[in-house]
């Protein structure tokens, strides 16, 4: 059993002829929470695809807990722990805050009734409006929604994409709330942000992807005393 | 006049059901699978046939109505297993050449072994007479029945997709495929239980409509082109929208052909869709409210 | 994709046989060419738009049969003016309207949602066909007795348009579309188009609207499927409604996928398989049971022919 949660050697994934990532390798070991970060189109979201196995890599390989997972199918992916909160949301339209959380497979020996409890109380805002059509909802209150959701699979990975895009700044304080709430609880937290600033408030960790590579590691509090770096690789492009 | 109208309507409401019961295997499967099935029509028309096997062979048309579907249910997880499941990764067009293959095969099968001719099944019990809006009316108890049926089967398939595990996800697999299966939601294996069921659904279908039309083998082929219709106006995955197109659509056809022909009335339901594809291409229920 | 040298002599050699195939004076298997090379061109039209463009249609028998109802119109029910000229030219020119018509309000949907419009059309006109509202079509029966006039060239009575001068046209024909098709898709507007295909929403980052290229493209297809219409006309002597049927159009999407989306090549090659195929099928097997050589065969093709025929390892060989 490696020391590793999750890792990703040199990995290379296409989008149809498009070569997005060159080479990505990284490595998350179990309890921390890290932050990729990156401009828009570097590579952020491909990446969590590539791990949620929605977008299979063409050459390289992704380890979680030791395993070789790649190329596994999604759902058995997500049954082996990883669950994602994907980018811009994606609520189910027509199903209500009730029944997204029925959506989810509970993994013996959990109960949902028990998942369902906790996710309650971790987000009693939900609780309010259980047979609520998600698509009525706030923004921030459809964030919770699709946190809680993956949630519910008992995840010891949890990704998230940009998950505090397109949020009000009461939101984005819940949001970030929450995630600590999940690294507390001990799941590995990792997610992609084009905020900096945002992302440091929760990761202990960072990488930086630049065209589909990892072109910087390091603790946040190195990141934040390298205003350069910053600069250079998520600063306004010339 | 005024009964020949009331006729009409209550003859476009039982074909509508029976209609709306086939559309919406149509779009579970699409919906789900991505999966354009022309061989859909095919189980209608085995629905039909078995049906009529078991009446001839056995004498009792209730009986034929039972193994109808279990045996449509069956052919269709063939089906999955045959056709669908080892193109799942192809480009969606290419399981299409195949089901037209499918379905060209199963009318001349049926064509070898019933032939061509119509096979009429006996209408069972007999008509009733009873008044409404002040008018005398005799119609056959059987279409009655027939609706009871129908809807009796859609509140089946209401309660499966709005209460099970497995309705639910479903509908967030078709809605959403990628998020259902991030979320351990084996969407293969839900689809053919899907694929199952509303083959079933549509073999019952075509057992019921048996003693009006009768069966014939291209009953299913002449059906294909309005299903669509009914399927994308109604609205993808959407058990309501089939059925508030399909009575639409059959109580136009009815009672437009009182003053014009079959024809008419077909062009005005495609204009219909056309219609419908351009300004809300996900129906009248559409996917933002796949039911009610 | 160019052709590698070797299919080139292939293909050359094929079509000098073509040439010489008369002689062997067999008049059903002049026919089947025939037939198999009006398909062919209608399959060349299809490609264009489906394996280039990337667009999707369920109705193409709209502009194969529509045109051929333009030809029988002109010939016989409206204008009785038999001249094949004015029959083709008016072919041609009703499947390019129809096609940039029918094309416009496709741009307004994407996938699915486009081909059943393109489906909701077919449907539309093979009713108004056979419906015959302004007594034009003939209805069910169809338009019968469509015979173009022979073309006398300096004193010389050529007739194109039935046996085998019309082999000999449609031959041409098929040469001078594959031809025309290549160049354009091989041109700026070919490459717009197979953009289209690929990535619409970098095409529209780089300051393309798509909208008129896709009817451009629909036109186009139009034209040359029309063109095959009125060959059928000529063919057949006749125009019925069951030129307009879906499963025309059906029957040429399983055509080119069968043979190989946006090859060209494939497309033409596969027409003639499905016809021959058909046709030996009908004639040895009794009764309707060819149609299970058919399905098989489409069955087979897609399972163990992934892409089409001449997509497949064997035969990339063939291809530059």
């Amino acid at each position: 059993m490696s020391d590793y949660l999750l890792q990703l050697e040199d990995v290379h994934t296409y989008i149809g002829l498009a070569h997005i990532l060159r080479g990505l390798s990284l490595a998350l070991r179990p309890g921390e929470a890290v932050a990729l970060l990156g401009r828009n189109g570097e590579g952020k979201t491909p990446t969590i695809k590539t791990i949620m196995s929605l977008l299979p890599p063409r050459q390289g390989r992704v380890r979680f807990r030791g395993e070789d997972i790649t190329g596994a199918p999604t759902h058995q992916v997500a049954g082996m722990g990883i669950c994602v909160v994907p980018k811009g949301r994606h609520i189910f339209p027509a199903l209500t805050v009730m029944e997204h959380l029925r959506v989810p497979v509970v993994k013996k020996p959990h109960r949902r009734e028990d998942l369902l409890k906790q996710a309650f109380a971790i987000f009693p805002e939900l609780a309010e409006r259980k047979n609520q059509p998600a698509r009525s909802l706030s923004g921030g209150q459809q964030q919770m929604l699709v946190i809680a959701r993956a949630l519910m699979t008992k995840p010891r990975l949890l990704l998230l994409d940009e998950p505090m895009e397109g949020l009000a700044p009461v939101a984005v304080k819940r949001v970030i709330e929450s995630m600590k709430a999940v690294k507390d609880e001990g799941i590995t937290v990792f997610f992609a942000s084009a905020s900096c600033e945002r992302a440091l408030a929760v990761a202990g960790r960072v990488y930086i992807i630049e065209k589909g590579r990892i072109v910087y590691q390091g603790s946040s509090a190195e990141l934040m005393a390298a205003p350069e770096v910053q600069q250079r690789h998520l600063g306004v492009r010339e | 006049m005024t009964s020949l109208i009331i006729t009409q309507i209550l003859n476009g409401v039982t074909i509508g059901l029976i209609f709306a019961l086939v559309a919406i295997g149509l779009t579970i499967v699409m919906g789900l699978m991505e999966v354009v099935n022309f061989a859909h029509g095919s189980f209608y028309m085995f629905g039909g046939y078995i049906t009529f096997f078991v009446f001839s062979a056995v004498g009792s048309f209730w009986l034929g109505l039972v193994v109808a579907p279990v045996v449509c249910a069956v052919l269709g997880l063939g089906l999955y297993y045959a056709i669908i499941r080892p193109l799942r990764k192809r480009h969606p067009l290419e399981p299409l050449v195949a089901l037209v293959g499918v379905a060209m095969i199963c009318r001349q099968l049926i064509r070898n072994i019933w032939g061509a001719d119509p096979k009429l099944l006996p209408i069972p019990f007999g008509r009733v007479q009873f008044s409404v809006a002040g008018v005398e009316l005799t119609y056959p108890i059987y279409f009655f029945v027939v609706m009871g049926v129908a809807v009796a089967a859609l509140l089946g398939l209401y309660i499966l997709f709005r209460k099970s595990d497995v309705g639910i996800r479903c509908l967030a697999a078709i809605q959403d495929r990628d998020t259902a299966m991030s979320m351990g939601v084996n969407v293969d294996r839900i689809g053919s239980l899907m694929l199952v069921i509303v083959m079933g659904v549509a073999g019952l279908a075509g057992g019921l409509v048996g003693p009006i039309f009768s069966v014939y083998p291209t009953m299913g082929l002449e059906l294909i082109g309005l299903l669509f219709v009914i399927a994308i106006v109604g609205g993808l995955g959407s058990i309501g929208g089939a059925v508030i197109a399909g009575v639409t659509i059959a109580m136009t056809k009815s009672i437009s052909s009182i003053f014009v022909s079959g024809n008419v009335s077909d062009i005005l339901a495609y204009c219909v869709l056309l219609v419908i594809l351009l300004i809300r291409p996900r129906g009248i229920m559409g996917l933002a409210t796949v039911m009610e | 994709m160019s052709l590698s040298p070797r299919f080139r002599l292939l293909l050359g050699a094929v079509i000098l046989a073509m040439i010489l195939l008369p002689w062997l004076g067999q008049p059903y298997l002049v026919y089947l060419l025939t037939l198999s090379m009006i398909f062919g061109i209608f399959a060349l039209a299809y490609d264009l738009l489906y394996g280039f463009t990337g667009l999707v249609s369920f109705g193409h028998s709209v502009f194969y049969g529509m045109p051929a109802y333009a030809v029988g119109m002109v010939a016989v029910t409206v204008f009785k003016y038999p001249n094949p000229v004015v029959m083709i030219a008016a072919a041609m020119f009703s499947g390019l309207l129809l096609g940039c018509l029918i094309g416009f309000v496709c741009t307004f949907a994407r996938g699915i949602y486009m081909a059943l419009i393109t489906f909701a059309f077919a449907q539309i006109c093979e009713l108004l066909v056979m419906h015959d509202p302004w007594g034009i079509t003939q209805g069910e029966n169809g338009i019968m007795g469509v015979r173009a006039a022979p073309i006398t060239l300096g004193g010389l009575k050529l007739d194109l348009f039935a046996g085998v001068g019309l082999y000999y046209l449609v031959l041409g024909l098929i040469i001078v579309s594959y031809l025309v098709i290549r160049l354009l898709v091989n041109s700026p507007l070919g490459d717009v188009l197979k953009g289209i295909k690929q990535n619409e929403h970098r095409l529209l980052s780089l300051g393309y609207n798509p909208r008129p290229y896709k009817v451009a493209a629909f036109g186009l297809s139009g034209m040359f499927a029309g063109l095959a219409g009125a060959m059928a006309v000529f063919l057949n002597n006749s125009v019925v409604p069951s030129l307009v049927d879906w499963s025309v159009g059906a029957e040429i999407l399983l055509i080119t996928i069968m043979g190989g989306a946006g090859t060209l090549i494939g497309p033409v090659a596969a027409a003639f398989l499905i016809i021959f195929a058909e046709s030996y099928a009908s004639a040895y097997l009794g009764g309707g049971n060819w149609v299970y050589v058919m399905g098989g065969l489409y069955i087979a093709v897609v399972m163990f022919l992934p892409g089409g025929i001449f997509r497949t390892k064997y035969l990339k060989k063939a291809f530059a």
